[in-house]
């Protein structure tokens, strides 16, 4: 049984609307009963003062349902602005605003206690400071906030994330966002909030071992408290897709099967792909962006997988920011592989190149770069590749194709003895690989020793009697050993095998033409 | 006649729940359609989206699985099924049922049964009486409310003594496979030790009682052919028989079935060879009870494993390559500030990473324990006097040797010293 319904609403309460906020509080009733039994409604609005007389008569909604709802849990965000000029004004901003916030959950806070666990509602301000505000004085309202057992956030962009400096303030505060230049927009607090959170989801995801192969985003509804538009998640509102409007009768249930199917795994990609790169490119300081080079890497990997190699490249390559060095050598070899699949194998060198230190013992390393330089025809590097590759004793399974590369570089470079050599003792490992005995029989071809040439080229077709290719090889050993009548049969049977096979047939026609 | 069983705990990713299973695999056998919900910190499900579930299905009987620290959330769904419809019966199972108070029922009017026998049959035994319309009629195993609002406490119901005799909810495929990360396994159930902080050897009158080797390997070929790649044994002692284990493990590596195994089991139960066959079938961390490192304080518990003996089965794990998880407890009688310090030092000092269940914990005072039966023995003093009847003194409390405040500072040096912020997985 699967059950999918969103976990986190967001509310934007700007501009201020007196006269639809009972629209607004009729229908996030219907709303809490269709979100998660645990939900996030994140309220975000401007300025404190205007926003928290709306704030109190929607959390007076959140309250009756869970009073109607004991298995349901609520975590209230309030985010909003703040403007603070001297310590004296944080007590009066507490006093005259959060206190009495505070009050209206206690019935909550005692049934808690009494069942000693977390009350059902947990209130956790996000301040959004202005720029010119008295550090000190934001220190001692989030201190008050903290003690009140108010989990204080504080949200900071470009112009406010010197206040990360104040080791004081950064005690008092329970969690830190980072937004966009100017902070003044809701809409988009919003965008960098949810972007926040779905990366966050990400890395628990990760350390908790769970990794990436299912993407599962949890989608926040999206309300706008001016026209009442509805979205069923963060893309759909970046997209301006609206479900509907709360203030036209838009059926709540509508919300939670949207949120369910209107999005296809790419685009759920795409969305938490564009989170993790708004996230990476937020004003976070460097250092306390731990987990965040694990989500790119690890979305590079999907998309990888999913063989988008360019988008590979890109979440890698900025994965790179946020990686310790000794996890930057598993990076770069992800390059190199994406980038040897799109077949930039200059580029893919380069990155295997990077990486080689941390992988020069493996021998799917040197396997992979000796395939780069073949591809670019530098057949020397190559060879030396796919030896390294060789001398770390591969499994059988990779034994044999890093063998015929091998040989074929042998071949490339006219070094046909030593191509005998690589591949005659790879027959006791892999005596049914069809393409061996073709190789090989390629380098006894040059060495004019037909009779090996074609003793082996019998094994081939034994292996595949539908290989044209290989029957053209026999009709040129026999043509070379003067065997007309063999080599014209042979060419025959390449022919009927596959008709547009042009070297048959230009050897047969050649065998055939009157001397 | 559909029964669901429901399983909450909003505080953790939900996991399989084997209790519930073993009981449903129990009422599908004798002709019950049940249904299982695991609702945990990441099901997304609403209360209109569990109304709708429960108005679908129509069953006549709910079992909740109540635990001390989801009672809140328990009772909050038994108000939610009875505004479905008010005629399906609820019943309590789980830990926090087995000793609850009889009085507490007064106290939870969604609630109709609290079953306090083994799970299996005093289920089936309560579906039998609703199915036959007498749903208070002539039961066992429970405590009840009969026609005239009287509550009522019911003979005892014994449990089968040999556990193949509970069909096997895997085997069974009770089980949603496509979501289950690891499959958590019972080879056994109870314990006869007497540690005064435990529930478990109460609940089950101090005796162990056992699937066959043949049983579990049965359910480990199927979990594997499923592609289940992680067992979790739950047994509280699963050495308990080293011959049986032996053989247990033995079969493992002869069928080739090993898998990545967590499991747990006593200090004094462990050996070199037997950790040797552990790590060849797959063991990866094994957990042990230490619960304090202090001299003082470890005898006072009646566990009856020495600080030696825990140290000499660490170090015999580790020299195998297998993780150790240490399962240690805060608050014990006794037990000082600096004793509280002095596990925090063992733990460290024996190189067991603290993370996951090496996370220390404060003592919960459960209803059943011993310790809740004598609390004031122990020089306990409960904070809260005015809570609910159905929840036990919990971690509300001091003790003579140490005030709130220091064990709320002991929790807090415990977190700071984990490396993963204090998440537990068995609580």
């Amino acid at each position: 049984m699967r059950f999918t319904a969103p976990q986190d609403i967001y509310v934007i309460l700007d501009p201020p609307d007196t006269e639809r906020l009972d629209a607004l509080c009729n229908a996030l009733e219907d709303v809490l009963c269709h979100v998660n039994l645990t939900a996030n409604l994140y309220l975000v609005c401007k300025d404190l003062a205007d926003g928290m007389p709306r704030i109190e008569r929607i959390q007076k909604v959140a309250r009756a349902h869970l009073r109607e709802n004991r298995c349901a849990r609520i975590y209230v965000h309030f985010i909003h602005g703040v403007h603070l000029e001297k310590p004296a004004e944080a007590q009066h901003l507490y006093q005259y605003y959060y206190q009495g916030w505070k009050r209206s959950t206690l019935e909550f806070d005692r049934e808690g206690y009494a069942h000693q666990e977390v009350p059902r509602m947990i209130l956790l301000p996000v301040v959004i400071p202005d720029k010119d505000i008295d550090v000190s004085a934001l220190e001692a309202l989030l201190d008050s906030l903290k003690k009140a057992f108010m989990m204080p956030g504080l949200y900071l962009n470009d112009d406010t994330l010197h206040l990360t400096r104040s080791r004081a303030l950064r005690a008092v505060t329970e969690k830190l966002y980072y937004g966009a230049r100017s902070a003044g927009d809701p809409a988009s607090v919003v965008f960098h909030l949810s972007a926040q959170r779905a990366v966050e989801a990400l890395i628990d995801r990760l350390e908790s071992g769970l990794g990436l192969d299912r993407i599962a985003c949890n989608p926040g509804v999206v309300v706008s408290a001016s026209d009442g538009m509805v979205y069923a998640c963060i893309d759909q509102f970046l997209e301006r897709e609206a479900l509907g409007n709360l203030y036209a009768g838009t059926d709540p249930e509508r919300l939670t099967a949207a949120a369910a199917q209107t999005r296809t795994p790419s685009a759920c990609l795409a969305c938490l792909a564009r989170a993790v790169d708004t996230v990476a490119d937020s004003p976070m300081p460097k250092d306390q962006a731990g987990g965040i080079g694990a989500v790119l890497y690890r979305l590079g990997t999907l998309y990888q997988d999913a063989g988008a190699y360019m988008e590979a490249v890109m979440k890698f390559e900025a994965s790179l920011a946020f990686s310790p060095a000794e996890q930057r050598h598993a990076v770069y070899f992800r390059v190199g592989l994406c980038r040897a699949a799109m077949g930039d194998h200059e580029k893919a060198v380069s990155a295997f190149r990077a990486a080689e230190s941390a992988y020069a013992h493996e021998h799917f390393f040197h396997f992979y770069l000796g395939t780069c330089y073949f591809q670019q025809g530098d057949y020397s590097q190559a060879l030396a590749a796919f030896q390294a590759a060789f001398k770390l004793s591969p499994p059988a399974e990779d034994r044999i194709r890093i063998a015929l590369y091998l040989a074929t570089c042998f071949n490339n470079l006219a070094r046909y003895s030593e191509a005998v050599t690589a591949l005659e003792t790879e027959k006791e490992y892999a005596g049914n690989v069809k393409e061996l005995y073709s190789t090989l029989a390629y380098a006894y071809f040059q060495l004019k020793n037909h009779d090996k040439a074609i003793e082996n080229l019998e094994a081939a077709v034994a292996l595949d009697p539908d290989s044209a290719i290989d029957y053209a090889s026999l009709g040129a050993n026999y043509r070379e050993k003067g065997e007309v009548e063999k080599a014209a049969a042979m060419y025959e049977k390449a022919l009927a095998l596959d008709p547009g096979l042009s070297v048959a047939q230009e050897n047969l026609t050649r065998l055939r033409k009157p001397q | 006649m559909n029964v669901l069983l429901i399983e909450i705990n909003p505080f953790s990713p939900a996991s399989t729940p084997i209790s519930v299973g073993y009981i449903a695999a129990y009422l599908q056998s004798r002709g019950v359609c049940v249904k299982i919900l695991a609702i945990g910190q990441d099901t997304t499900i609403s209360a209109a989206g569990l109304q709708a579930f429960v108005r679908d299905f129509r069953p006549a009987l709910v079992g909740l699985t109540a635990y001390q620290r989801t009672m809140l959330y328990v009772l909050g769904l038994a108000k939610l099924i009875k505004a479905v419809d008010h005629h399906i019966k609820i019943a309590l199972g789980g830990p926090q049922a087995t000793f609850l108070p009889s009085a507490a029922l007064n106290e939870m009017p969604d609630v109709d049964y609290i079953c306090r026998s083994n799970g299996e049959e005093t289920l089936l035994a309560v579906a039998d009486a609703i199915c036959r319309q007498t749903p208070y009629s002539g039961l066992a195993g429970v405590t009840l409310r009969n026609e005239d609002g009287a509550v009522l406490d019911t003979p005892a119901l014994k449990g089968a003594v040999d556990l193949d005799d509970y069909p096997s909810p895997y085997l069974n495929d009770i089980f949603d496979y496509e979501h289950m990360r690891e499959a958590i396994m019972l080879t056994s159930r109870g314990c006869p030790h007497h540690c005064i902080f435990c529930y478990t050897p109460h609940a089950f009158n101090h005796r162990i009682t056992f699937h066959s080797v043949e049983r579990v390997i049965e359910e480990i070929r199927w979990i594997k052919k499923k592609g289940i790649s992680r067992l979790w044994f739950a047994d509280p002692n699963i050495s308990y028989q080293w011959p049986r284990v032996e053989e247990l493990l033995d079969r493992i590596l002869s069928e080739g079935l090993q898998t990545e195994i967590w499991l747990q089991t006593r200090a004094d139960l462990v050996n070199p060879e037997m950790m040797d066959m552990m790590r060849r079938a797959g063991v990866t961390t094994i957990a042990f009870g230490l619960e304090s490192a202090s001299a003082k304080v470890l005898p006072k518990l009646d566990k009856h494993v020495s600080v030696e003996k825990v140290a000499r089965a660490i170090r015999i794990a580790q020299e195998h390559g297998i993780e150790v998880e240490l399962f240690t407890i805060f608050g014990l009688p006794y037990e000082t500030f600096d004793d509280a310090m002095a596990t925090l030092e063992f733990v460290k000092k024996n190189n067991v990473k603290i993370m996951g269940n090496t996370n220390s914990q404060q003592m919960q005072i459960y209803f059943g324990t011993h310790m809740a039966r004598h609390y004031e023995d122990y020089g306990i003093r409960p904070l809260n006097s005015r809570r609910p009847a159905y929840i036990s003194i919990g971690s509300q409390y001091e003790t003579d040797f140490m005030t709130h405040e220091e064990i709320q500072k002991v929790q807090q040096i415990w977190r700071a010293n984990s490396l993963d912020r204090g998440r537990r997985i068995v609580s």
